[in-house]
């Protein structure tokens, strides 16, 4: 009787850190949010490079408010992958709902999404930081 | 202010009105005499008793020996009106000589009346050309609204002769581009049928026709001898000869659409100049309705062309196994999407036919394109379907080399009938594992499972073989039917589950039976409401013989046990 109208979806922004990004994901990831969810999270990674300079290695997206998924959400997750693993940010996915998992398990792109990003050395970048682990991952 | 004085010296007061009403009379004589408009006394009885010069000299122009005895017509009748109580006396108006006047009355002393008459001819050819102009107007906008109504070329063409027929000319005839040779006619006259033929007809013969069709200005009516038409340019009943002729080219956009021919009988007024701009003007707004309907036909055909390519095939019994498939693409106007099935068939009973249900993502005539790909790239891979991991290694390189970013999820599915029972080899390339309906109402989810194509660089695939006894069903489907969303809120979806438990109920349904079965769940559950792109494909060992459904279920539950021992 109540016509179903597209949900809205918000990403949120946790905390910044140099090496990582924690993004809150609440809402509908479907076929009319996913363009949306591409472009914050673009957003997100865009001005995080513009503030800390191309050092971020770690992208962890929170899923425990998400109230639905459609299988238009794989589109938006391989297009992220697409985009962030060679700027070499690894992808992080927590709390996710059972029918995400279910998703990424069906379509077999589970452990190709948060596998390691390659190690990229942007010109210029000394990181001291975390030295032996970019000497493990490569 | 300079202005406003100046004014006073440019106003001449017309003599014609009766600011003096009862000034006539023969006191003023002198004074109209040499008036440089025309002035008739009437007496009583409505014969001129008087006139100035300049009456003289108008009724003398006019070759009529009216100013001795009675009064032009509209005048007489004018005269013989009772004047009014109050207020003065009407006006009347009539032509003299081909020009037109206003008389105004003074009435005089013993009934006599003095005829000021006043030239408004300029006014009237003005007022006369105002409302030509509008008349025009109105057939243009007319014309506009029938032509771009619709954008079916016959019916263009048609509403082009018709209008102008009616609106233009006695005849008119539409010569359509050429195709080959031959050119497509199309006639009517007024009060006439429209009528069409295709001829091989030499443009040459009608004067300025092959410029025209070129799309060139148009050659001056007075330059084009009617006594040249040749008869194929005439409407067929067309009486009498013909006395004019306009050939005007029908512009479209970059080509042009066609000629337009005007005829009129001899006994009709010809073209004039300004007929003839009129007729351009027409032809301009016909050739640019013509042009359009013209370019819609051919995108028409295009797509249709394009589209008959990727529209899902119709599904048969082969070699002994039904197979049954349903689409329905997300907006129910188009008849393509993501979705799609193919059913390849063995070259013989000893063969597999291979079978793939797949779902490309997103939606529309984009994912439409991919799937024509996919479809072709799986079809040359046919004769390596013996490897299911193979054939989709294969497909997974070629959709990586190409630059979009769309991936696809798809099953693989060879079938082959062996005594009775249907065996399956089922591979998933991250695609909704089928399900199998066994005869005791069980509904299994076959074990396979894979990375999905396109997005990966390196894929996995895990096959699993599936034997159906007779009556038993694989049901392949994508997940827009488990993705409906709808139910008694709007806001569930249909789900695995509710899919399944529809399932149990299609036991030993033949495999038309349970695709629309599904489908018609599935539509229910949406209630109107949007959805993906929805496909279903059922492979289903048949039942044997005859009978009733109930007792060759009875036979069925022993036969593959009987086989297999």
């Amino acid at each position: 009787m109540t016509p179903y109208l597209p949900a809205d979806l918000t990403v949120t922004v946790h905390s910044v850190e140099p090496y990582s990004l924690y993004l809150a994901i609440a809402g509908e990831l479907d076929y009319t949010t996913t363009a949306q969810f591409t472009y914050e999270v673009n957003e997100a990674l865009d001005s995080h490079r513009a503030q800390q300079g191309p050092v971020l290695k770690d992208l962890h997206l929170d899923w425990s408010s998400l109230t639905g998924i459609d299988s238009s959400a794989l589109t938006a997750l391989l297009l992220l992958h697409r985009r962030a693993h060679p700027e070499g940010i690894t992808l992080h996915l927590h709390r996710q709902p059972a029918q995400m998992t279910r998703i990424l398990e069906l379509t077999g792109v589970a452990g190709y999404l948060t596998q390691d990003a390659p190690t990229v050395h942007p010109p210029g970048d000394s990181t001291p930081d975390e030295p032996t682990e970019t000497d493990v991952t490569s | 202010m300079g202005c406003a004085r100046c004014v006073p010296l440019f106003v001449i007061r017309s003599p014609g009105t009766p600011d003096r009403p009862h000034g006539g009379g023969v006191h003023v004589s002198t004074a109209w005499a040499e008036a440089p408009y025309p002035v008739l006394v009437t007496d009583s009885v409505g014969d001129v008793v008087e006139t100035n010069e300049a009456a003289s000299h108008l009724f003398a122009q006019a070759g009529e020996d009216v100013f001795v005895g009675s009064l032009p017509d509209w005048l007489a009748q004018a005269h013989r009106r009772p004047t009014p109580a109050v207020g003065p006396p009407e006006s009347a108006s009539g032509t003299v000589a081909g020009r037109t006047f206003e008389a105004h009355p003074s009435p005089g002393e013993d009934g006599c009346v003095v005829w000021w008459l006043v030239e408004n001819t300029d006014l009237h050819l003005a007022q006369q050309a105002l409302q030509g102009e509008r008349e025009r107007t109105t057939i243009l906008a007319d014309i506009s609204s029938a032509l771009f109504s619709s954008l079916n070329v016959e019916r263009c063409t048609e509403v082009t002769v018709r209008m102008a027929a009616d609106h233009l000319a006695n005849a008119a005839v539409v010569v359509a581009p050429a195709q080959g040779r031959r050119h497509s006619l199309t006639y009517t006259q007024v009060g006439g049928e429209v009528a069409h033929k295709t001829a091989a007809i030499d443009p040459r013969a009608v004067p300025g026709l092959t410029e025209a069709l070129q799309g060139f200005p148009p050659v001056p009516t007075r330059w084009i001898d009617p006594g040249d038409i040749p008869d194929w340019a005439v409407p067929p009943g067309f009486t009498g000869p013909i006395g004019s002729v306009i050939v005007t080219p029908l512009p479209g956009y970059g080509m042009p659409a066609g000629v337009l021919i005007l005829l009129r009988s001899s006994t009709h007024q010809a073209f004039s100049d300004g007929e003839e701009v009129f007729a351009r003007l027409f032809a301009a707004r016909a050739g640019a309705a013509l042009s359009a309907a013209r370019l819609y036909a051919e995108q028409a055909s295009i797509t249709t062309t394009l589209l008959r390519e990727l529209l899902p095939p119709k599904l048969e019994r082969l070699h002994g196994v039904e197979y049954a498939g349903i689409y329905r693409a997300a907006k129910d106007h188009e008849r393509v999407g993501g979705d799609f099935y193919d059913v390849h068939p063995g070259t013989g009973d000893s063969k597999e036919t291979f079978v793939v249900l797949g779902d490309v993502a997103g939606k529309g005539l984009e994912a439409a394109v991919l799937t024509g790909k996919i479809r072709s790239v799986l079809h040359a891979l046919l004769p390596l379907s013996g490897d299911h991991k193979h054939v989709l290694t294969l497909l997974n390189d070629a959709l990586m080399n190409s630059h979009h970013t769309r991936f696809a999820t798809l099953v693989l599915a060879s079938v082959q009938r062996r005594q009775g029972e249907v065996r399956i080899r089922l591979t998933s390339a991250g695609h909704l594992p089928p399900l199998i309906v066994r005869t005791d109402g069980r509904v299994e989810e076959a074990a396979t499972s894979g990375t999905l194509i396109g997005a990966l660089p390196e894929i996995h695939a895990q096959s699993t073989e599936v034997v159906l006894a007779p009556g038993e069903t694989c049901l392949l489907y994508t997940d827009g039917i488990t993705e409906a969303r709808g139910g008694p809120l709007g806001d569930q979806l249909y789900g695995e589950e509710r899919l399944r438990t529809a399932l149990r109920e299609c036991v030993r349904m033949p495999a038309e039976a349970v695709v629309e079965r599904v489908q018609m769940l599935a539509s229910q559950w949406l209630g109107g409401r949007e959805h993906d792109d929805m496909a279903t494909l059922a492979i289903t060992t048949p039942l044997g013989g005859g009978g009733t459904p109930h007792l060759v279920g009875e036979h069925d539950d022993s036969r593959p046990h009987d086989r297999e021992q």
